[in-house]
């Protein structure tokens, strides 16, 4: 399938505006916008007629199967409540779909659609883009062995603590329906940005073993069910590899494992954005970073993707401060040495003392932030299912599942995480991951954000 | 590390130089074999041990090198004495022969006897240099980094680095087609600093006190049973013979070794393993160790990495214990010093005798007839295909200038079989591309002995 993709977005909001359809039109080899599905005297944007005159504008959601050719891709931008729903009837009608997230807040239902895709052989990928932001793609290479020497080991070794945090001053709320709605209806801080937090800890470490979450109504200007702030404390596996040579600690073997901490907030203060975002330590090293990736703030100013005319697309500018623009590197230099048992001869049996490592540390810059790279793996996933079709669905998925970088298995992951915080929060307690991440909601206590 | 112990087997199955007839000093680190060969007509049927003092073995302050030495050449003693015992007819063939670079080799063969068809059981000791491309060959450049040394550029300090590689190896054919194949190897590797670096200044890190210190060092070895007609009670027995004397020291070793054996006596272009597996294993070593000058570092213990499966990451590394993107290893369960490792290798090596010679005597005497003979050739086939397209020592051999061939072919049986077509084990076999299930065949093949050794091949058993 050489020709281009057609593709509907559903929602013209600000998602739909900023992170889909430039994106989309920016890959004509790719995708080809087919249409938007926009409802009459929507609040959620412009009128999208008058931003792109020449595409079909389809006033309700299920006109869209009316039109949209196959195979083509829906990306459900609307709001939250719809994407569920809307996902599900797009991969029963045969399409594909790229989902905003939370893709929904219910694990059984993240499930279904994983199942969905599989039965029909179809992409559904969640949009979490910020798999590709830089600042992420930097850690990731750091906890990774170097590309051109695979054997050495990674800069930081072996993870021992990962804290990723999306904070904000705001301390005057800013309403909207963001703000209106608690984590039942779709709406709260722990599903907006903890689904990217929860995420990017998935693609880098798999599951935990537990967590213990904290959810709270801080500011106590919105509804007391809707989160505006939340912390998860999760604790993973011990390693069973010994540290390899080389490494601080060679040949001993650590006796607990990660711990890591996902967190936003609304009230930290801090100026230009500087407000700390990743701060990894591991056996070897540690990364600290502050800011968030440029390519949001770039989209809004109108800055486009893959233009020929706009190479530093997604890199800091000579107008982001240093605090923002680079990350702080340690890394060891040596292993040092352990003590050494006493020398006999030596008299009084003394034991000398260790050497400890010693460290070098540095501001190093951050990797280019790739959405592009998002939505190129999703069109190359679609070709694959479409190359492979008349195999039928399960030779589909299987094309799927090996291109597919954001698989709608992981969503359903990163919806359980969110959920177990959630348990976690309103029970006073840790959860193991494996208990069912479904709330046992009481009656008159489904409001309630945490247990205290 | 592999290419590294590949180059250490091939030096264990006879690199470089040898005389027959010469009698050549020793080098002054080789040390207390007697410059004798031996001509063939009046062989003694054991090679000579009264020099060896077997107190060395245990003695912690010998360098590695002479223990290791000694202990192979007891073993050899007692091992060929005891098949020996088993073959009526013909007397082992004691062959031996020194190094012109330092080191020897004692080869003992019989062949064409009542209960061997071939077996061999063969010491080699290798001294020499190995030259720096060995050397960053050597386990991906891990090793040439933690040498210590500066081996790039114009200002490079050395070229080449003293080694020893010694080792026992086996190799069994009965002649019985009911009684297996067996085969083992132990080695030792040893690279030491040089006196002088290339501009013949002296080599600050070489201690004349301690002349062959280890600069790096490492165990390797392994054990495989290739049976041609399949005892399920024999695959136990042997199994379960290794796992007792590896579990003496570390019960993680047993099962990170056995899969590591099943993966490397694989054919790939048959998809089946060479037999029903054992253990094997290589670079064991305590890396903290290395290129230390003080002995006492010899006392240091580590958590050792026994087998490393591909890279991995996101989930799948959280299997490992959520440690970020590393590779899945399976670890000892304890800590090792140089001198656990030397007795689990001893362990190993002693386990040899009691492990297959009383399946060699269950089976030895059983009757067959044509029909069987002929399958043994077949199976024969296969052990020659692995040993000439996949083992990675005799591959180093034949690719070796000066290499003693003889002895690299060693392992190779008298006879073998090849048939076009073969019902069970080749394409003829219905199910191999053909239009019914694998398993099914017409006439005396259906369900046959040899149809249910085939199977087992197929896919590595857990035997115990």
């Amino acid at each position: 399938m050489a020709s281009p993709i057609p593709v509907c977005v559903v929602g013209y909001g600000s998602s739909a505006r900023t992170f889909h359809i430039p994106y989309i039109l920016s890959m004509p080899h790719l995708f080809r916008l087919h249409s938007i599905q926009q409802r009459p005297n929507s609040t959620s944007g412009p009128p999208a007629s008058k931003d792109h005159p020449e595409i079909a504008i389809i006033p309700s959601f299920d006109e869209v199967f009316a039109s949209l050719p196959k195979p083509g891709l829906i990306v459900i931008s609307s709001a939250n409540s719809t994407h569920y729903p809307f996902a599900a009837q797009a991969l029963q009608a045969g399409y594909h779909v790229v989902v905003e997230k939370p893709i929904t807040w219910r694990h059984s239902e993240a499930l279904h659609l994983a199942q969905l895709a599989k039965e029909q052989g179809l992409v559904c990928a969640s949009f979490n883009n910020r798999r590709w932001d830089g600042d992420f793609l930097t850690v990731q290479s750091l906890l990774n062995p170097p590309a051109s020497k695979p054997d050495q080991p990674s800069a930081l070794g072996t993870a021992t603590y990962f804290e990723s945090r999306f904070d904000r001053f705001r301390p005057w709320s800013k309403g909207g329906w963001r703000e209106e709605s608690g984590f039942n209806e779709g709406g709260g801080l722990l599903l907006d940005l903890g689904s990217h937090l929860a995420d990017q800890l998935l693609t880098l470490f798999g599951p935990p073993s537990h967590l213990t979450a904290f959810v709270r109504n801080q500011r106590g200007q919105l509804a007391p069910r809707v989160d505006d702030d939340f912390m998860i404390l999760l604790s993973y596996p011990t390693p069973s590899n010994p540290l390899p040579p080389s490494s601080p600690g060679s040949g001993t073997r650590l006796g607990s494992g990660l711990r890591a901490l996902l967190g936003a907030t609304c009230l930290s203060t801090h100026v230009d954005g500087e407000q700390p975002r990743f701060r990894v330590e591991g056996t070897r090293g540690s990364y600290e970073k502050r800011g968030v990736d440029p390519q949001e703030a770039q989209l809004k100013a109108g800055r486009k993707p893959n233009d020929s005319n706009d190479e530093s697309f997604g890199m800091y500018g000579t107008e982001d401060p240093d605090s923002v623009k680079l990350g702080r590197l340690t890394t060891s230099t040596d292993a040092g040495q352990e003590a050494m048992p006493a020398d006999p001869t030596a008299g009084r049996g003394k034991a000398t003392a260790p050497v400890q490592p010693r460290l070098a540390t540095s501001d190093v810059p951050t990797l280019p932030g790739r959405y592009d790279v998002y939505w190129q793996n999703v069109g190359d996933a679609i070709r694959a299912a479409e190359a492979a079709r008349s195999g039928g669905a399960e030779a589909a998925h299987a094309a799927v599942q090996a291109t597919l970088e954001v698989k709608p298995e992981q969503a359903a992951d990163c919806i359980k995480l969110l959920c177990l915080a959630r348990k976690s929060s309103v029970e006073g307690r840790s959860v193991r991951w494996t208990e069912e991440p479904e709330l046992d909601v009481k009656e008159g206590k489904e409001n309630v954000l945490y247990w205290d | 590390m592999a290419a590294a112990s590949a180059l250490a087997a091939t030096a264990v199955l006879a690199v470089a130089w040898c005389t027959r007839s010469a009698l050549v000093a020793c080098d002054d680190l080789a040390q207390p074999a007697p410059s004798k060969t031996q001509a063939q007509s009046d062989s003694p049927s054991l090679p000579s041990i009264s020099h060896l003092n077997p107190s060395l073995i245990d003695d912690v302050n010998a360098p590695m090198r002479y223990r290791m030495e000694t202990y192979i050449k007891l073993l050899q003693h007692r091992i060929v004495t005891a098949l020996q015992k088993t073959e009526p007819g013909t007397k082992f063939i004691v062959d031996q022969w020194q190094r012109k670079e330092g080191g020897e080799g004692i080869s003992c063969i019989v062949q064409d006897g009542q209960t061997f068809e071939k077996a061999g059981c063969n010491i080699s000791v290798v001294h020499g240099k190995l030259p720096l491309g060995a050397i960053k060959q050597m386990n991906s450049g891990r090793i040439n980094a933690r040498l210590d040394y500066r081996f790039e550029g114009p200002d490079a300090e050395i070229d080449s680095m003293p080694f020893v590689a010694l080792g026992l190896s086996l190799v069994v054919h009965p002649v019985n087609p009911f009684a297996p194949t067996v085969h083992f190897n132990y080695r030792y590797f040893e690279i030491s600093h040089p006196p002088t670096l290339k501009d013949g200044s002296p080599n600050p890190r070489y201690d004349p006190a301690n002349p062959t210190q280890p600069a790096a060092w490492w165990f390797g070895g392994g054990t495989d049973l290739t049976p041609i007609y399949l005892f399920e009670e024999d695959a136990k027995h042997f199994h379960a013979t290794l796992r007792d004397a590896a579990a003496q020291h570390d019960s993680a070793f047993y099962p990170a070794w056995k899969r590591w054996c099943d993966e490397y006596f694989w054919l790939p272009h048959r998809s089946e393993n060479r037999g029903v597996g054992g253990v094997f294993f290589d670079d064991l070593t305590v890396p903290g160790t290395w290129g230390q000058a003080e002995g006492k570092r010899r006392e240091k213990k580590e958590f050792l990495a026994l087998l490393e499966t591909k890279q991995q990451s996101g989930p799948a590394a959280a299997a490992s214990g959520g440690a970020g993107l590393a590779p899945a290893i399976a670890s000892s369960s304890r800590q090792h010093d140089v001198e656990s490792l030397f007795r689990t290798v001893r362990s190993m090596g002693d386990s040899f005798l009691p492990s297959y010679l009383p399946i060699l005597e269950r089976r030895r005497q059983t009757p067959y007839d044509a029909r069987h003979i002929a399958w043994q050739g077949i199976r024969r086939g296969r052990y020659v295909e692995f040993n000439l397209a996949y083992d990675r020592g005799t591959k180093f051999g034949l690719a070796t200038p000066g290499a003693r061939i003889e002895s690299i072919l060693m392992s190779l049986p008298l006879k073998a079989r090849w048939e076009y077509m073969h019902p069970v084990s080749g394409s003829g076999a219905i199910g191999r591309g053909g239009a019914t299930a694998p398993g099914e065949h017409s006439g005396d093949m259906a369900d046959s002995e040899e149809e249910k050794m085939q199977q087992v091949l197929r896919s590595p058993r857990e035997w115990v």
